[in-house]
């Protein structure tokens, strides 16, 4: 039953992708029916998942792919969470790209190649061992680059071009990373607390394998100063901006370096060969540097784009501190942030398909035309600003507090900080659409927008705010981020 | 224990609490009610759901912080009131209000990331976050100093201590005249209840920084003074005299942090005292700056300047009135902290400080008379608001001594201390009346003062710097830089060829790792 589930929920995305490619241009209403079955059958196969891996016996395959060489996938509580944010959103995001894509060209390679990215991001959350992994994370990489040149433009060509160097180089660096890691410990698979705590080799060969694999995720995680790929990339069409650049692609970087940290190497390892320290140093650099490039964007998704690199680094950051409280905060950020960026990358895509406004300068008068719309921003965007009792703020309280129990209160001056600079670039989104347009803009005779646009934002708006007022409730993200946290720095050892 | 409850689920908790948070909640609230109630009558019908939108949830936020029974329900109402207000100063909407909003609000928010800090440090080092008890925790956490030095600023900025004044008026002058009442009696007082809740009273260890407190303090009450003697509008005028009494309350609290064992109670009095004191009487006083006077007889216009000068005097501290008490609990806090050259200096500087506030009042009330009567009566509704603000903060000089400071109780009808209450106030009329003779007058300047010219040089250097990024990242430029690499995809497919080769031959020589290990 539980390898059933496992592999439901990696085929339902390949059978979406491969259907997508093969149809006609012209079924949409199959290319629709056959995305959302499979998102809905992905996110059914994951939740019966969860509920294995929370009652402590997670589903698992394991096989010899070569002699000698064993790959695996194994749906424990931490890829669970990854995997049920990833499958979730995407039946949002089916939806809304089945509105958003109506005049576009090239649909089916576009539903296509996102079903394959999906497939990969699953199989980035479910991989048992490293190597398992950077299988999934190097087509993922590859899956995105016709997302982020999809309109041909010579700007999308550009960025695009300039994405795949990226994700080349921390793929190159990755691979080295885990070539080097299989010679230090044969038949590695990830454990909570990590299994090389005991191994007994030397501290610079454990230093450069760990400096590789980190690297290679940062690419992914946007780490300055590997972030230069993120903003440029958001030329892709907003379901992308808005699911991979928010949350699956980025948060698989992301969600490699809790392995590497945590799953391999254990806390208290990473801390004495001196990684996590550089790397929350590194972090803590890009929290400032997102927010406060953040500030000076116009462009819409540049800004969001900007925050967006903010954002990973507090997870980042939280994740290298060693505390439980902490990475309990940093596992739940992945996905309240998620969540909420989603809904402004949602709103973004319908403000351009509506009233074709990209600016942050243009967005006066809109709330008048998009109020329902607005709204759903307005509670997305105050929550990203960490502002009490939304979602972004009940993750950032937990890695701000478990930074100084950690014995870094430094860190938890940087997440105060980075607050008010989230408050400076979240506040003109909050406040612009309500202004009065110097002048009038020209109204159509539509109310909103299209109701495919419209329902995703508000149903992704809903789930942000349940996800703060249920975040102490059992079995949501945040419980369940908690119970990897425990087994991390207690049941492991 | 299989799993890890980090948050309760709804983390919000508020309670009744003790006898000084609740006279902080009753305060506040009928502030925000009666400040209301001339607020939506004195606007127009067609805007006050708007009005609501931004007063509403202000007033919510103002009373639910005095309520709050956890660092986090503190946190988020302080963050309701504080952001929600934004609106309310900004509420004209035209240049002056929308540049006092943005100066209000950059300091607002800079002040709530350093309070967010000290409470992120102190629930990091504490295993609850119930305010009670708070601050022996962190008080006790090798971080003390750090967080002393954040809430020190951040309590500075939200009661405009010192540099930090224009804070204030901006929020006065430019709010419609019942919202600022609001602003000006409830909401400098969320940071006295900060103070209150966070500093390590009691706590010993912290001596020199009462003297630093006391210090600040001082130093905002005469500053106060000084740039609201400068100021050309009556509400900016009564919006410095707030940033100089707030300093009275840090003179207060030093005392405390000066002696912790003997000055802490008589401390705590003296801010609750100074608190109700202040809110009633400076919201009347915003309220009658708006409202007396206008189209009204020559015997109601003399009525309205008697009304307005009630709260006037008791700012000064006139015997009898409700300054006057507070002014006798400060007094008592500082005997009880004993013998020290900063806490003597506060005692003898305490009276000087009232001849100042004094002649920034007298000007106020001639600054009221002497300004055009508002266009518009008041509706009656709104002006009985303001009647029974002022019959508060009378009464509130009987109410005082009897519930929180026996000190007071005992020496409100001591001869001397009427006489030391009494004469700053004839100081005052004195020597306005000899200015008068010697036609001294005052430049006028604008509200805001350092904040405003801060601001401006603020914006020029973002325009500047914007200005350079955009010179940088000119798409011209950007792509001269990057053709040479990988612009275009023809010149990327060798780059890319490459790189798989190299990636096989990694592939290859991980699996000879692999099969070697």
């Amino acid at each position: 039953m539980a390898v059933l589930a496992l592999a439901v929920s990696l085929i339902a995305p390949l059978l979406a992708a491969a259907g997508s490619l093969a149809f006609r241009e012209s079924w949409r209403r199959s290319r629709l029916a056959l995305n959302a079955a499979a998102a809905v059958a992905t996110a059914a196969a994951v939740g019966a998942l969860t509920v294995r891996a929370a009652g402590g016996t997670p589903a698992g395959v394991r096989a010899e792919i070569l002699p000698g060489v064993v790959m695996g996938l194994r749906a424990d509580l931490a890829g669970a969470l990854f995997a049920t944010m990833t499958s979730v959103l995407w039946v949002v995001t089916a939806v809304y790209a089945h509105g958003y894509m109506r005049n576009r060209q090239s649909q089916g390679r576009f539903f296509g190649f996102f079903a394959l990215a999906i497939f990969s991001a699953l199989g980035v959350a479910f991989a048992a061992d490293m190597l398992t992994l950077f299988v999934f994370f190097e087509v993922l990489s590859l899956a995105t680059y016709p997302l982020v040149t999809h309109d041909g433009s010579p700007e999308a060509r550009s960025a695009g071009a300039r994405y795949l160097v990226y994700a080349l180089g921390g793929g190159t660096a990755l691979l080295l990373g885990v070539a080097g890691l299989r010679a230090i410990a044969p038949g590695e698979s990830f454990v909570a607390g990590g299994h090389l705590a005991a191994a007994g080799t030397a501290v610079p060969a454990l230093r450069a394998v760990f400096a590789l694999l980190v690297a290679g995720f940062g690419v992914k995680a946007a780490l300055v100063p590997l972030h230069g790929w993120l903003p440029r990339a958001m030329v892709a069409p907003a379901p992308v901006s808005a699911l991979l650049h928010a949350v699956a692609v980025v948060k698989s970087g992301v969600f490699g370096i809790v392995r590497v940290v945590h799953f391999v190497y254990g806390p208290d390892l990473a801390a004495r060969i001196g990684g996590t320290p550089v790397l929350a140093a590194v972090a803590a650099v890009t929290v400032l540097f997102g927010a406060a490039m953040a500030i000076t964007r116009d462009d819409l998704k540049a800004r969001l784009a900007y925050s967006t690199i903010s954002q990973l680094s507090y997870i980042v950051l939280g994740l290298s501190l060693p505390n439980a409280v902490a990475l309990a905060g940093a596992l739940g950020h992945i996905v309240h942030h998620g969540v909420m960026k989603i809904v402004l990358f949602f709103w973004a895509g319908a403000l351009y398909e509506e009233l074709k406004v990209k600016r942050v300068s243009q967005l006066d008068g809109t709330a008048r035309r998009m109020p329902l719309t607005t709204l759903a921003a307005v509670s997305a965007a105050l929550g990203l600003a960490g502002i009490p009792p939304l979602a972004g703020f009940v993750t950032k309280w937990l890695m701000g507090k478990g930074a100084t129990t950690a014995g870094s209160a430094w860190a938890t001056l940087v997440y105060a900080g980075a607050g008010a600079l989230a408050v400076a670039y979240a506040w003109p989104l909050v406040t612009r659409p309500f202004r009065r347009p110097d002048a009038e803009r020209p109204r159509r005779d539509r109310f909103e927008g299209d109701p495919w646009l419209v329902v995703p934002v508000a149903v992704a708006a809903v789930l942000a705010l349940a996800l703060a007022a249920t975040a102490g409730a059992d079995a949501m993200p945040l419980d369940i981020a908690g119970r990897v946290a425990f087994d991390v720095f207690w049941r492991g050892r | 224990m299989s799993s890890v409850n980090f948050t309760p689920l709804l983390f919000l908790g508020f309670a009744l609490g003790d006898t000084t948070t609740r006279t902080f909640a009753a305060t506040a609230a009928a502030v925000w009610i009666l400040a209301g109630v001339y607020a939506f009558a004195s606007e127009a019908p067609g805007k006050r759901l708007r009005l609501a939108a931004f007063y509403l949830p202000a007033a919510a936020g103002g009373i639910a912080c005095m309520l709050a029974a956890n660092a986090l329900s503190f946190y988020a109402a302080y963050t309701l009131a504080a952001l929600s207000s934004a609106g309310l100063v900004a509420w004209n909407g035209n240049e002056r209000a929308r540049k006092a909003a943005r100066i209000y609000l950059a300091l607002t928010v800079v002040s709530e990331a350093l309070l967010l800090a000290v409470l992120m440090i102190a629930a990091g080092r504490s295993w609850s976050w119930a305010l009670p008890g708070l601050r022996e925790e962190w008080a006790r956490a090798p971080e003390a100093g750090l967080v002393m030095w954040l809430l020190t600023a951040s309590l500075m900025i939200k009661c405009g201590s010192t540099i930090f004044a224009g804070i204030l008026p901006l929020q006065y002058e430019n709010a419609p005249a019942g919202a600022a009442a609001a602003l000006a009696g409830a909401s400098a007082k969320i940071g006295l209840l900060a103070m209150l809740w966070l500093l390590p009273l009691g706590v010993p260890g912290f001596e020199s920084w009462g003297a630093a407190y006391v210090a600040i303090g001082l130093s905002s009450a005469f500053l106060g003074v000084a740039l609201g003697l400068l100021a050309r509008s009556p509400r900016a005028m009564l919006g410095y005299s707030s940033a100089s009494q707030m300093g009275l309350a840090f003179v207060a609290v030093g005392a405390a942090l000066i002696a912790p064992r003997t000055a802490g109670i008589p401390a705590l009095a003296a801010v609750v005292a100074f608190t109700v004191h202040h809110a009633l009487a400076k919201s009347a006083l915003v309220l009658g700056s708006d409202a007396s006077g206008a189209g009204r007889s020559a015997i109601g216009r003399a009525l309205d300047a008697v009304l307005l000068a009630l709260p006037a005097a008791a700012l000064v501290g006139a015997p009898l009135t409700s300054g006057f008490v507070a002014k006798l609990a400060l007094k008592s806090a500082l005997a009880s902290a004993g013998p020290s050259p900063i806490v003597e200096a506060a005692t003898s500087l305490l009276p000087i400080s009232s001849v100042a506030t004094g002649l920034l009042m007298i000007r106020f009330l001639l600054a009221v008379r002497r300004s055009a009567p508002a266009q518009q009566t008041p509706p009656l509704l709104g002006r009985a608001a303001w009647y029974a603000l002022t019959g508060l903060s009378a009464a509130a000089a009987l109410a005082g001594p009897w519930s929180f400071s026996s000190y007071a109780r005992e020496h409100l009808l001591d001869p001397h201390a009427v006489w030391s209450a009494t004469w700053p106030a004839l100081a005052a009329v004195a020597l306005t009346a000899a200015a008068r003779v010697a036609r001294l007058s005052a430049p006028g300047m604008e509200t805001g003062d350092l904040l405003t010219y801060g601001h401006d040089a603020g914006l020029r250097a973002i325009a500047w710097l914007a200005g350079r990024v955009a010179k940088r990242t000119r798409p011209t430029a950007e792509t001269r830089s990057h053709r040479a690499l990988v612009l275009d995809e023809e010149r990327l497919f060798p780059t890319a060829v490459a790189m798989g080769v190299f990636v096989a031959l990694a592939v290859l020589l991980a699996v000879l790792l692999a099969r070697a290990g």
